[in-house]
């Protein structure tokens, strides 16, 4: 075993410590029936937005057809534009959306890609509803096929999955 | 010369060719490393695996704090992180990070294993309750416990794998630039190649296109000097020629018997036909240095037809030659051009058809064209048959050739220089019913109606002379008594006399529209229009002559 194996290792171990850590103090969506919780951490005065299922599935549904890393071939994806749903939300001086999922993974993408691409909370592929066994019920998904540019992969690591919490910084 | 030109054409196209085969094969490097790039740059696979490793722990340690009754973790909170330790084991079997991972594992089976042990532990999960025996949940963390290890084991292969696999596209990089460097250089090689070439090249056509400039200039000076010579001879020749017919004439003033006098006919024939061949030698010459300029005067067309007709008269009278010249009802009076030119054209083609030809019988109809003056000159010949038809020596090699051709052909060959050099077209008609028609097309400008031309009145012939001669360099009609179709605008009066005030008032009486303009210094300025002093300009003349100048009262 090399020293860069020994040294990944070690910081994997880590990773997984801290995380059990964190764990104890993770707080899940208030409601039960909540999937999703958008927050402007601009403007702390202004109400967290909390979305049901049903909340979700009453915005307009927009369909993406995509190859991804993670899919076997094409994949139709369904759900509606991230956009959409943070429209709830005053957006104020917010630049950067932070994105959490149930396993407390979480990334930050530009406000930009929300109004560039139609980005949109997949809730469905191929017809079936996805469950937290299999990336659901919320997964990020970009029209990476669309776009040349979304080739990279950056978007790749965006499309984060089991999404239940939105915060715009 | 011809073996280095394709010596050079060849290593031009073998590296224009080599710079080809180069583009291309750099251009697949690039594509090798941008492959390689992109894949050393795709989801890194042993992130997915720690993760599963992490989602693994995260469970097991809920597990353990529901087992040792934490008030906060329910059976919901082991259920959730089930289903996300479910939803990471179900990554490694769907996509391309799924199927690499599985690359990994296929001697292994860790997967597999996982896969079953989630389903073996399912309902015990789904159901699991804090009064469940103490033994079923040592059982379940036991198991999972030694997942984890063999979920490391899985991680620890992938991590070595793509390390290889990330060492492997560097390599590629490293490769494929190196390659680029040694197909950048090998273009740079090339490149310097093909300069060097086209400088080789380039020298070469520089140096033939001075040569060719060099012949041209010698080949023009050649023509020039033969020009000069044959412009000087026919000169020198004329002067004799004209003594000789001058002589001629006066010997023929002389008592002479009828064979004498024959003889002397004979002589002076053939003096005034090497005069003309002298002259056609001058045109031939102006028009072969392209130093031949048409005029630009008014004329009146009966003049030209005139003209024509006194040339052949004596061809007529003596060989009985039937010549008749018909003008088109529809022809205009008046035309702007060259009438000694159009003379000479209509000369020269009726002389050949005469004389060469042999034809009896020409009839020459002149009549309006389609923008100038249609001449067809109709004449009686034999076809083919006849020795004299040879319409090529009228049409020569196309457009005027200068370079070749017979002795009879010269005149022909001045006629059709001069309609080419005024624009226009010859067209022969092959001959039907025994008779051929040679049209000729000039573009001419043409005065319908009445023209409008100036009166001269003045008491000497030369200045008469002078002012008709400059009216006509001007394209102004000179009126003439009698003729039809005439406006007088203008009146120029030789000014001075006794009698001034009584002509003035007589021209006035005239040619009331008519302007009176005075040439030289009048005795009364007040009687004419305009005063155009001596010696008369071209400027003068028409700025006194024109219906808006000013009056130029000026008394010298």
């Amino acid at each position: 075993m090399t020293m860069t194996t020994q040294r990944a290792l070690s910081r994997i171990c880590t990773c997984i410590l801290l995380t059990i850590l964190v764990l104890a103090r993770t707080a899940m969506p208030a409601a039960a029936d909540d999937l999703l919780a958008i927050r402007n951490a601009t403007n702390p005065a202004q109400a967290e937005v909390r979305f049901s299922e049903a909340d979700l599935l009453a915005l307009p549904q927009v369909t993406i057809r995509t190859r991804t890393e993670f899919t076997d071939g094409v994949v139709e994806f369904v759900g509606p534009l991230a956009r959409d749903a943070i429209a709830f939300i005053d957006v104020g001086s917010a630049t950067t959306i932070h994105l959490v999922a149930a396993n407390d993974y979480a990334i930050d993408i530009p406000f930009s890609d929300l109004t560039d691409y139609d980005v949109i909370l997949a809730m469905q592929t191929n017809g079936e509803r996805l469950t937290i066994r299999d990336k659901g019920p919320i997964w990020l998904m970009y029209p990476l096929d669309d776009h040349a540019e979304l080739q990279d992969p950056m978007y790749n690591n965006r499309l984060i999955w089991q999404l239940t919490f939105i915060e715009l910084r | 010369m011809r073996i280095s030109i394709g010596i050079t054409r060849g290593l031009a196209a073998v590296a224009l060719l080599g710079l080809m085969v180069l583009a291309v094969l750099g251009f697949r490097a690039q594509e090798k490393d941008m492959q390689s790039l992109r894949e050393s740059g795709q989801e890194i696979i042993y992130w997915s695996t720690s993760q599963g490793e992490a989602e693994l722990g995260r469970f097991l340690a809920v597990l353990g704090r529901f087992a040792l009754g934490e008030p906060d973790v329910t059976a919901k909170t082991v259920n959730r992180r089930f289903d996300i330790l479910w939803s990471r084991v179900e990554l490694f079997r769907q996509g391309d990070v799924g199927r690499r991972i599985r690359s990994y594992d296929s001697e292994l089976g860790i997967i597999a294993e996982l896969r079953a042990l989630l389903g073996k532990h399912e309902k015990a999960i789904l159901n699991i309750s804090r009064d469940d025996p103490a033994e079923l949940q040592r059982e379940i963390l036991a198991d999972f416990t030694a997942a984890g290890k063999r979920l490391r084991a899985l991680s620890v292969l992938v991590l070595a794998g793509e390390e290889a696999r990330l060492a492997g596209a560097r390599d590629a990089v490293r490769s494929s630039a190196r390659l680029t460097w040694i197909f950048s250089m090998a273009a740079l090689v090339l490149s310097l190649l093909l300069i060097g070439i086209m400088l080789i090249e380039t020298r070469r056509y520089r140096r033939m296109a001075e040569e060719s400039a060099e012949l041209a200039a010698r080949a023009e000076a050649a023509s020039r000097a033969k020009s000069r010579f044959l412009t000087m001879m026919s000169h020198e020749l004329r002067t004799p020629m004209n003594g000789v017919l001058g002589l001629l004439a006066l010997v023929r003033q002389t008592a002479l018997n009828e064979r004498q006098i024959r003889l002397i006919d004979q002589a002076d024939r053939s003096g005034q036909q090497m005069s003309a061949l002298l002259g056609d030698i001058l045109d031939f010459s102006d028009l072969q240095s392209e130093s031949l300029v048409m005029a630009h005067d008014m004329f009146e067309l009966r003049g030209l037809a005139r003209a024509v007709e006194e040339m052949f008269g004596p061809i007529v009278q003596r060989e009985g030659v039937k010549f008749t010249i018909e003008i088109d009802s529809q022809a205009p009076r008046w035309v702007v051009g060259d009438l000694t030119r159009l003379r000479q054209v209509l000369g020269h083609f009726v002389t050949f058809l005469v004389d060469v030809v042999g034809s009896k019988d020409v009839r020459l109809a002149i009549a309006r064209g389609s923008n100038g003056l249609a001449f067809d000159i109709d004449v009686a010949v034999q076809g083919s048959d006849q020795p004299g038809w040879q319409p090529e020596a009228i049409f020569g090699r196309g457009s005027a050739h200068y370079g070749d051709f017979a002795s009879d052909s010269l005149g022909p060959m001045i006629a059709r220089g001069l309609v080419s050099l005024m624009g226009g077209t010859i067209t022969l008609h092959r001959p039907v019913a025994g008779r051929a028609t040679l049209s000729i097309s000039v573009p001419l400008e043409l005065i319908d109606g009445a023209a409008d031309c100036v009166r001269i009145e003045a008491g000497s012939v030369t200045v008469q002379t002078v002012l008709a001669a400059l009216l006509r360099k001007l394209a102004r009609g000179v009126w003439e008594p009698g003729a039809a179709n005439q406006k007088v605008t203008a009146i120029l009066m030789e000014a001075g006399g006794e009698e001034e005030t009584v002509r003035a008032a007589r021209l006035r009486s005239d040619h009331p529209a008519a302007r009176l303009v005075a040439v030289g210094a009048p005795r009364t300025a007040g009687l004419f229009d305009a005063v155009c002093p001596q010696p008369v300009t071209a400027e003068a003349l028409v700025a006194a002559i024109s219906a808006g100048a000013e009056p130029q009262l000026e008394v010298l």
